[in-house]
């Protein structure tokens, strides 16, 4: 006579929650326990057709459960009759049951959540599925079970969905997004404001007083004007390096050089860009963003700008 | 960022991209990697104060080399690996573009095959991917496509995609060193784009490393957005035991 066993909860780090104790067939051992709260399960509630697996779309906390049995205790239908009095005494009715074919065959496990083995095996010759309901819509929970005979031993997957009926906290109605330009998905951000004003400061490309090389974080700002580069290969830039008014013009133009060059060598070197379509020069302190009165109106003009060329 | 953003392409990362077993122990997922990675392989924490130890001898019993991925936020825990003697590798970004694209493509022409055929896997194998992370393909049981893209007879550029919910994810994509710079990545996210608005996916995500300038940049002139990151923790065992 086969001996059964209840599994307690295994898990003492889960978060305390109302979930259906399955009596199963001694040796059996858990092999998942996967929580996602809140998530969403689809019930297979009917057979699979290849046009379509009918299945009720589930929304609460969804816990997935598997056990492996020992391979003289995998029987389906034993499993199944064991199970089916202790779904109804847990107040659960049930809505859908089928058996290998009946199930719709080999192809009903697409329609149905199944973990990987070897957590779950399932032998799609031999395996039984039931889908019940408890309580009405729309705080109804579902628990399905799906029992399968494999080479390894028998499985029971179970899979548990509580309707969540607590309110999510921390609640508010966030800011409304400005609406996706029509090339919002599939085109680079930069490429609007270069066409529009001819020009782009590249931010996040800073330079302490006097320095011309790019660091680690500076190289990573470039992303976006490698990006609307690869995505638009017809493109060429000027790059122009800019300083604060610290110094002579001579001293300043050189420096503004070798940061638009080191800005130029970075797109070639570390993204790829074709060299044939970047041009760097220098505008010393020529072409200021803000007055030089302050460190920070001096950061901010130690820095280079994109200019879109548009001649052949 | 948005981290329930985030927590849809975690998910999607393991629905599509899923280890030979996940068992969920001790307050952690394990993964059993069967040789297809990092990504497969790499245990992440579940419970917030599961203790390291544990999960490491777990990873041990696998023979696998004890190695955790970190998900956005957990300094307590990168700090704890990190004086334990853990290397960072690999910090990776995950990316999103929202779907349909504005822009399809173009002259490189893309096949969506169900299995890979054998010059798929030779070119992959050339490029890094062998049979374990085909193994890792073959494992996905929702919505998937292999896709090629080729120029004349030549494969320019090779990617799978698999759909998980309204996100679909973009793994694998390899283009061959003599096919680089002529607009193959482009296309292979292209197609798998396609491909995913095909499926209903609201979104196409992938992982990118940091470190990978030229891919960033692809993706990034293509629309797609940092969603979340994460790194891994290793022991290296090819350090001297201390």
């Amino acid at each position: 006579m086969t001996r059964w066993i209840l599994l307690a909860a295994l898990c003492a780090a889960a978060p305390a929650r109302a979930e259906t104790l399955l009596a199963l067939p001694a040796g059996a051992v858990e092999t998942a326990r996967d929580n996602r709260a809140p998530g969403i399960y689809r019930v297979p509630v009917g057979r699979f057709t290849p046009r379509a697996q009918p299945v009720q779309v589930t929304e609460g906390d969804v816990l997935i459960r598997a056990w492996r049995l020992p391979l003289d205790r995998s029987n389906t239908l034993a499993t199944a009759r064991a199970l089916r009095p202790q779904l109804k005494a847990a107040g659960f009715a049930i809505l859908f049951e089928c058996a290998d074919t009946t199930c719709g065959g080999f192809d009903f496990r697409y329609g149905t959540e199944v973990l990987p083995p070897p957590a779950m095996e399932v032998d799609l010759s031999d395996f039984r599925f039931i889908a019940a309901r408890r309580g009405g819509e729309p705080e109804a929970g579902y628990l399905t079970v799906l029992i399968s005979r494999a080479p390894r031993g028998g499985f029971v997957q179970a899979v548990e969905v509580t309707p969540i009926t607590t309110a999510p906290p921390d609640l508010e109605v966030p800011q409304t997004p400005p609406p996706p330009g029509p090339n919002a998905a599939g085109t680079s951000g930069l490429l609007a404001p270069l066409e529009r004003d001819g020009r782009v400061v590249l931010e996040g490309v800073t330079f302490a007083v006097g320095e011309e090389t790019l660091g680690p974080a500076a190289i990573d700002a470039l992303v976006p004007l490698a990006g609307m580069l690869d995505a638009n290969p017809e493109i060429r830039v000027l790059l122009v390096g800019h300083t604060d008014d610290e110094g002579g013009l001579d001293g300043n133009l050189v420096v503004s050089r070798a940061r638009a060059q080191a800005v130029r060598a970075a797109l070639i070197e570390t993204y790829g860009i074709a060299p044939g379509r970047l041009i760097a020069e220098g505008a010393g302190f020529m072409a200021p963003l803000a007055a030089n009165v302050d460190v920070a109106s001096r950061a901010a003009n130690r820095r280079v700008e994109a200019v879109l060329l548009t001649a052949q | 960022m948005d981290d329930s953003d985030a927590a849809r392409v975690f998910e999607a990362l393991d629905t599509t991209w899923p280890a030979a077993e996940v068992v969920t122990r001790h307050g952690w997922h394990l993964r059993r990697g069967a040789g297809g990675g990092k990504r497969v392989s790499a245990a992440s924490r579940v419970a917030p104060d599961a203790p390291i130890a544990p999960a490491g001898a777990q990873m041990r019993a696998w023979g696998q080399p004890l190695l955790f991925m970190l998900r956005g936020a957990e300094a307590m825990l990168d700090r704890d690996l990190a004086t334990a003697g853990y290397a960072e590798v690999d910090p990776t970004l995950l990316m999103s573009a929202p779907l349909p694209f504005a822009v399809v493509e173009g002259k490189m022409h893309a096949i969506f095959a169900d299995l890979p055929v054998a010059r798929m896997a030779e070119v992959w194998a050339a490029g890094g991917i062998g049979p374990a992370r085909l193994s890792v393909m073959a494992r996905v049981t929702a919505p998937k496509s292999y896709l090629l893209v080729r120029q004349g007879d030549r494969i320019t550029g090779l990617g799978f995609v698999a759909c998980a919910g309204s996100v679909a994810m973009l793994h694998a994509v390899e283009v061959p060193a003599e096919a680089r710079r002529q607009g193959a990545g482009r296309a292979v996210t292209l197609a798998a784009a396609e491909w995913a608005r095909r499926q209903g996916a609201a979104q196409l995500a992938l992982a990118v490393t940091r470190a990978n300038m030229p891919a960033r940049a692809l993706y990034d002139g293509l629309g797609f957005r940092e969603v979340g990151h994460y790194h891994y923790r290793m022991i290296d065992p090819a350090a001297p035991a201390s």
